[in-house]
């Protein structure tokens, strides 16, 4: 059928028992048909605010990871604000070390057959991470209240800081219990180190009790995760 | 067979061109009147062609990326299934001292791997990924196919040797890994390359690395 110029649309459905024709008019006002147009992108809305913690590259990300390494810097650790990908992944990656580590080191040191015990993935995972996040945040309500940090630099660096403990868990699959010690106390120090130095100017001024539970609490993480290494784990 | 064609011209200064074109209607319309198992069938061809998509390495990521475009998570859903319970179930005929290790480790592998590709994916997006969320889930997790297929051969010849166990898995760690890293890279600006690769590389070693332990 010919419709003249006018634009249409032929239809049929034999199934249903339909046929027809839709016609349209053209938008005069809209000339050209773009058939470049970009693909549309979900407004990710949710996670805008996290973005501006993100604006690192692959650079930035290793130069900060080789500082944590060298903690008698006296320059600030970031030079504006940290950043959540060192701070999620550097803690990632330690309880994957630390879970091939410790299974290699026990099937090593153990006689007979050892059979894989998947739960000391889950406690690996559940301590570092609850340390990870929820040290920076009593840091952050109940010590540092008056004070111009927000939890997501604590974060990122207290999430940095546990590089230190690759090394350690690389160390610790040669089963001696001194080395095993020996390497996680010098990682805690080593990072309790970098934390103290940056923050050092804002501690100094904090009323007594708050300066020495900082000190506490800061350290508690590394302990803690010394703690469930030594005798969980290995 | 239901059908629309038509013809829309265009008026442009020069001259004028129309657009014709015709779609069939019938895939979808009718999928309420056909058996089940044809849709079922229908659906598992579809799965079977976005697998082959994603796994023959002779389409460029755009090209897969594009294919995968409608996503559906009832592949990654089926591959994930047939993982985890293969290696739950080799657990628990080597451990029988244990009973619990094998619902541990079906638990340990399904949250790992959905709560895994979410994070990988949401990586991508703060580092500036402009990428729709399930469509990387989708990609991450048909992806899980080479892990999978170590894991069923493992499943049959994991006592011959410890050497060949290793082979194995780093074959399969390998082409799941290469297939997806390049869709990754692709998502975020040059500078950041890296950091997005990284946590897909670290995903899928895990899950290697669970599976070794295991066979």
């Amino acid at each position: 059928m010919d419709h003249g110029s006018k634009n249409f649309f032929e239809f049929s459905d034999p199934v249903e028992g339909m046929q027809g024709v839709i016609q349209l008019e053209p938008d005069r006002n809209q000339g050209r048909v773009d058939a470049n147009s970009p693909p549309s992108t979900s407004a990710n809305t949710t996670l805008d605010p996290y973005k501006s913690y993100c604006e690192v590259d692959t650079a930035l990300v290793l130069q900060r990871i080789k500082k944590t390494l060298w903690p008698f810097d006296r320059r600030k650790f970031f030079e504006n604000k940290g950043d959540l990908y060192g701070a999620f992944w550097v803690p990632t990656t330690l309880i994957f070390i630390l879970s091939v580590a410790g299974t290699l080191a026990t099937r090593i040191s153990s006689d007979e057959g050892y059979a894989f015990d998947p739960t000391g993935i889950i406690i690996t995972a559940g301590s570092v991470y609850f340390f990870v996040f929820a040290i920076p945040a009593v840091i952050y309500f109940v010590l540092f209240t008056g004070i111009d940090i927000t939890y997501y630099d604590l974060l990122s660096l207290y999430g940095y800081s546990y590089f230190a403990f690759w090394p350690a868990a690389i160390i610790s699959v040669v089963n001696f219990s001194l080395i095993r010690w020996l390497a996680f106390s010098i990682a805690s120090i080593w990072s309790g180190l970098l934390i103290g130095k940056n923050y050092y100017n804002e501690v100094q001024f904090l009323v007594e009790w708050k300066k020495y539970v900082t000190i506490v609490i800061s350290f508690s993480g590394y302990v803690g995760l010394t703690l469930i290494a030594n005798f969980y784990l290995y | 067979m239901s059908e629309l064609k038509g013809n829309i011209p265009i008026d442009s200064p020069s001259n004028s061109q129309s657009i014709q074109g015709k779609i069939d209607l019938q895939s979808d319309s009718n999928s309420l009147n056909e058996p089940v198992i044809q849709t079922i069938l229908h659906d598992l061809k579809r799965i079977c062609y976005k697998l082959k998509c994603v796994m023959i390495p002779r389409l460029s990521n755009d090209e897969k990326s594009k294919e995968l475009r409608d996503w559906d998570l009832w592949g990654p859903l089926i591959l994930c299934l047939m993982l985890a319970l293969t290696l739950s179930l080799s657990s628990d005929e080597y451990f029988i001292y244990s009973n619990d290790t094998g619902t541990l480790i079906f638990s340990i592998v399904f949250v790992v791997v959905w709560i895994g590709s979410a994070v990988v994916t949401i990586n991508a997006q703060l580092l500036g990924g402009t990428v729709s969320f399930f469509h990387s889930v989708c990609l991450l997790g048909y992806c899980l196919f080479p892990l999978n297929i170590a894991a069923l051969i493992l499943a049959f010849i994991g006592d011959i040797s410890v050497f060949i166990n290793l082979v194995l898995v780093v074959l399969g760690l390998s082409w799941s890994t290469f297939s997806s890293i390049g869709f990754m890279a692709g998502l975020v600006p040059s500078t950041r390359k890296a950091l997005a690769e990284y946590p897909v590389l670290l995903f899928y070693l895990f899950l290697a690395w669970l599976i070794l332990m295991i066979f």
